[in-house]
């Protein structure tokens, strides 16, 4: 019963001094404008339901999947609450008492444990994004290449292995060994799979015999530095870094250089998993600025302030209007600055922003720096 | 509200502005002060229906049909405040003022801006600052307080408004404001009320109870060449109190002081206490307080050194330059330590600045008649100073918790013997009415009763305290009820 599970977390919910100050932050809050919808609220909810002043609900439920888990809220709150740990601590309670997740995250639960993935692919066509790169299932550094890229981006997995096999990486890939990572059920609260999906992934890369695991996708990362230690109960026996990170790492170790210019303006969007949850801020843009003729120009809500594109904590697939809305405010903001690019280094942002950028006709591209450091090495 | 009442208000203003589901209207009962279930009975504090108006057309149809209708309507900015003046006590309509929001006008010759009421303060700072422009004051709970709710607070009454950061060099929140734009309880929206006939100051500091405030016109200034912060440590807080009277000459832009009781709250909340270096080792700073000067080169250099001086004179020993921008940085996080209590109970109450020191002992012993330890935090103010002494304390043990609600009288009745006031009337201090507005006090009666003859605006609250039942209560019943729990505190 989520009543007697809030028992455990009741210090956090009195110490809740209901300032606001997430709220006043939160991308979601704005939006929808109801305070209900805000952490804030939240936190309220929370202590009614503990105290017996109101039964958790649908309502209720609906109210704790609408946050994208960008963490905004908890970078500003003057108690300092986990409130991440908070929002998908209560996602999984209402699992266990029935009132979530909502529909599409099913779906999600009941693919991965069917497919090993989050979209009813077939697991034996994990490698198809490849073409005719060659892979290779040992090397030093193992791409984790997530479900996104290996079946609906491809072109973000084939970028990455390119640009790490032109360096002269010897690079990983797990191929059908790959089994999502779990990101998109930890953050709905579906937590029954994790454990073998924590378990299963670790051995797998154990065994490219790599020290180092690199991943473009943004969620990928977070899950796999953040989250399996704890479900794996053991420090992982390899390194965990973004794939803006290990770039801009060869770029200072002189490995990768650029030959082409890009003579434009652009701009960065940090995404939540990289920068506001793992503090990455300087990394992509040290990659991009790097770039020949490349201009960054800065939106005015960036690195600890940076605003979510809308997609994360299962709201794209949960409630899509909401993502999107999010993604609009956020296109409109990099527009502001007059950049012709807006870059960015995670498959849901990218999927996110361009289709808001495409409805509201938004004079700008959406790029993975991925795709900008590819035309950069001239390969 | 009735139901029909209810559809008639939907179809006015569209369903996407107004809510009437539990969820939300849950949400508007309450601030940021928890009041034991048992007290709060006597308020109808939840709303029949919470609406968020768009636009000054929107805010104006509210209010005329409220008027048309005799339902009471409760401005509402974020409700960070905690003398229940945002919740209603008649239930009626919560009326949420932050979808009003944004900047609506620079005027950079002029310097002056106009935004929408519900806009915080640090969005308004941020805009400010990134064309060199600054605010002359704003409250500690800038990330999230809207600027209406700031200047609608009756903190330092009526005309004043409320001490925030920068008030000690630049005065009350409401010398800062040049026009507003407000709907009055008849339906009259007032695009200026500087040319409406009306005083702009009337409704500044008076808790919504004479109209809702929908545009506020700000003077800006620019961004000072120099603004920085020194914090120095006292082993004697009397010492403290004798400094900071002393800074006033130099007319710091702020000045923030917390007492060794408060910064043992801290250490039990996990949090870093200042070190101070003495005798070659490091000690856990005793009684703090930050100073911010600002100014241009020159007179910032001459101040800094004028201010060394006093502190020099009174024993204080001057902290590492990374703490004391460090505690600036803390500026919004007053409530940081609130994990050692969960809660804190106290009171917030202002006293002339001559009666510092003496406000400090009494409340000490007061701690000490009481077995309670009492944390002090204070800011200068204009010629007074704010103290928020407080208790940690805990709501989950209901007895105790509501015992000690007696401790915020006392620390009331503490302000006036010494000359000053609660800080703000709100619902629960309305009985301190008259001290909170001083030499006002008559005139927003009166104002009250010819703006709002049918009492629609914030009923209840500002200048008398009334239930759910529509009928005051006396302050008489209030002493009885406090100094019956108080009777329980000690030992408790
Ligand atoms: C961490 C922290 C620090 C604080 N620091 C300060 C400080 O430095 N100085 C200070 O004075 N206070 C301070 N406060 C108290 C409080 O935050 C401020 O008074 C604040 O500005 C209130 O703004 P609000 O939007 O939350 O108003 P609310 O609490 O929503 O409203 C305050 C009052 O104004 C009325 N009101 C709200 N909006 C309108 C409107 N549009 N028209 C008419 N009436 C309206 C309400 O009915 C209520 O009576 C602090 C609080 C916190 C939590
Ligand atoms: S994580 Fe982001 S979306 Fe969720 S409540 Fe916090 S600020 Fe809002
Ligand atoms: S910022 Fe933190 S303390 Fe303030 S309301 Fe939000 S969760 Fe509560």
């Amino acid at each position: 019963m989520l009543q007697e599970r809030l028992g455990t977390i009741q210090d956090e919910i009195y110490t809740c001094a209901q300032c606001a100050y997430c709220t006043a932050t939160c991308p979601v809050a704005e939006l929808k404008g109801w305070e209900s919808y805000g952490p804030r609220g939240r936190m309220h909810l929370l202590k009614l339901v503990l105290e017996n002043d109101y039964k958790a609900n649908k309502e209720l439920a609906e109210r704790f999947y609408v946050c994208t888990t960008c963490s905004r809220c908890e970078k500003v709150c003057q108690t300092d609450l986990p409130l991440i740990e908070i929002w998908e601590d209560v996602r999984s309670w209402l699992v266990e008492d029935n009132l979530g997740p909502l529909e599409p995250h099913r779906v999600i639960d009941a693919s991965v444990a069917e497919f090993h993935n989050a979209f009813r692919e077939a697991a034996a066509n994990r490698d198809a994004w490849a073409g005719d790169i060659e892979l290779s299932r040992k090397g030093e550094v193992a791409f984790f290449v997530g479900c996104t890229s290996s079946y609906k981006m491809q072109k973000l997995a084939s970028d990455s292995v390119r640009i790490l096999q032109a360096i002269g990486d010897q690079v990983a890939v797990l191929g059908e060994e790959e089994w999502c990572c779990g990101s998109p059920l930890i953050r709905t609260g579906q937590r029954r799979q994790i454990k073998g999906l924590v378990e299963h992934n670790v051995e797998a890369l154990k065994n490219t015999g790599a020290e180092i695991v690199v991943a473009s996708c943004t969620g990928c990362f977070k899950t796999i530095r953040d989250d399996y230690p704890h479900w794996y109960e053991k420090k992982l026996p390899f390194k965990v870094m973004h794939i803006s990170q290990y770039l801009a790492q060869q770029i200072k170790n002189g490995r990768l250089t650029f030959t082409q210019p890009i003579n434009q303006k652009v701009t960065y969007h940090d995404p939540c998993h990289l920068g506001l949850h793992a503090g990455e801020y300087e990394d992509p843009r040290a990659v991009l600025q790097a770039i020949p003729g490349l201009e960054l120009v800065e939106m005015h809500n960036i690195r600890e302030e940076s605003r979510c594109c809308g997609a994360g904590g299962g709201v794209k697939a949960g409630l899509p209007d909401i993502a999107l809305g999010l993604a609009r405010t956020r296109a409109e903001e990099a527009e502001e600055t007059g950049a012709s690019i807006l870059a960015s280094c995670c498959p849901f942002c990218k999927t996110n922003l361009s289709q808001a950028i495409d409805n509201e006709k938004i004079n700008l591209i959406q790029k993975d720096i991925t795709e900008l450091v590819v035309e950069a090495m001239g390969i | 509200m009735n139901k029909t009442l209810i559809q008639e208000l939907i179809e006015l203003l569209g369903p996407d502005s107004i809510s009437t589901s539990e969820i939300e209207r849950i949400q508007c009962a309450h601030d940021m002060a928890p009041v034991p279930k048992l007290l709060g009975m006597v308020y109808k504090s939840k709303p029949d229906a919470v609406v968020r108006p768009k636009s000054p057309e929107q805010l104006q149809q509210l209010v005329k049909f409220a008027a048309q209708n005799a339902v009471p309507l409760t401005p509402r900015g974020r409700a960070t405040t905690m003398m229940g003046g945002a919740y209603p006590v008649l239930g009626g309509i919560s009326v949420d003022m932050t979808a009003r929001r944004g900047i609506i006008e620079l005027n950079e010759s002029g310097l002056t801006v106009k935004v929408a009421a519900g806009t915080n303060y640090e969005t308004v700072l941020k805009f400010l600052s990134r064309r060199g422009l600054t605010l002359y004051s704003y409250p500690s709970s800038a990330p999230s307080a809207t600027v209406a709710g700031w200047l609608a607070n009756s903190a330092m009454g009526m005309g004043k408004a409320g001490l925030g950061i920068g008030s000690s060099r630049f005065g009350y929140s409401a010398d800062s404001v040049v026009d507003l734009g407000v709907a009055l309880a008849s339906g009259e929206y007032l695009e200026s009320v500087l040319t409406s006939g009306h005083k702009v100051e009337s409704f500044l500091g008076s808790d919504g109870i004479l109209g809702i405030i929908d545009t506020v016109t700000l003077k800006v200034r620019s961004l000072p060449l120099r603004q920085e912060p020194f914090s120095f440590n006292f082993k004697d807080i009397k010492e403290l109190c004798a400094a900071v009277k002393e800074c006033i000459s130099l007319k710091p832009f702020f000045v923030v002081f917390e007492d060794e009781n408060l910064l043992g709250f801290k250490k039990k909340a996990g949090l870093h206490i200042p070190q101070t270096q003495l005798n070659r080792g490091n000690h856990p700073a005793q009684n703090i307080v930050t100073i911010v000067l600002e100014g241009d080169e020159a007179s910032f250099e001459t101040d800094v050194n004028k201010l060394r001086q006093i502190i020099a004179s009174h024993g204080g020993q001057e902290l590492a330059r990374q703490i004391a921008w460090a505690e600036w940085e803390d500026r919004f996080r007053a409530m940081n330590h609130k994990k050692a209590g969960p809660n804190l109970l106290g009171g917030e109450f202002t006293a002339p600045l001559g009666q510092l020191t003496e406000v400090i002992r009494l409340v000490n012993k007061m701690g000490k008649a009481k077995n309670l330890t009492i944390g002090i935090h204070g800011t200068l103010g204009v010629k007074e100073i704010v103290l928020m002494p407080q208790v940690l304390s805990d709501q989950r043990k209901k007895f105790r918790y509501m015992t000690m609600m007696s401790l915020v009288k006392e620390l009331n009745d503490l302000s006036v013997k010494v000359g000053g006031a609660p800080y703000g009337a709100g619902l629960f201090n309305a009985f301190y009415a008259k001290q909170v507005h001083g030499a006002k006090y008559n005139e927003l009666v009166k104002l009250k009763k010819q703006l709002d003859p049918h009492n629609i605006m914030n009923p209840g609250k500002g200048i008398c305290h009334w239930t759910r039942f529509r009928v005051p209560l006396p302050k008489f019943a209030y002493g009885f009820a406090m100094g019956g729990l108080g009777l329980f505190v000690k030992h408790g």
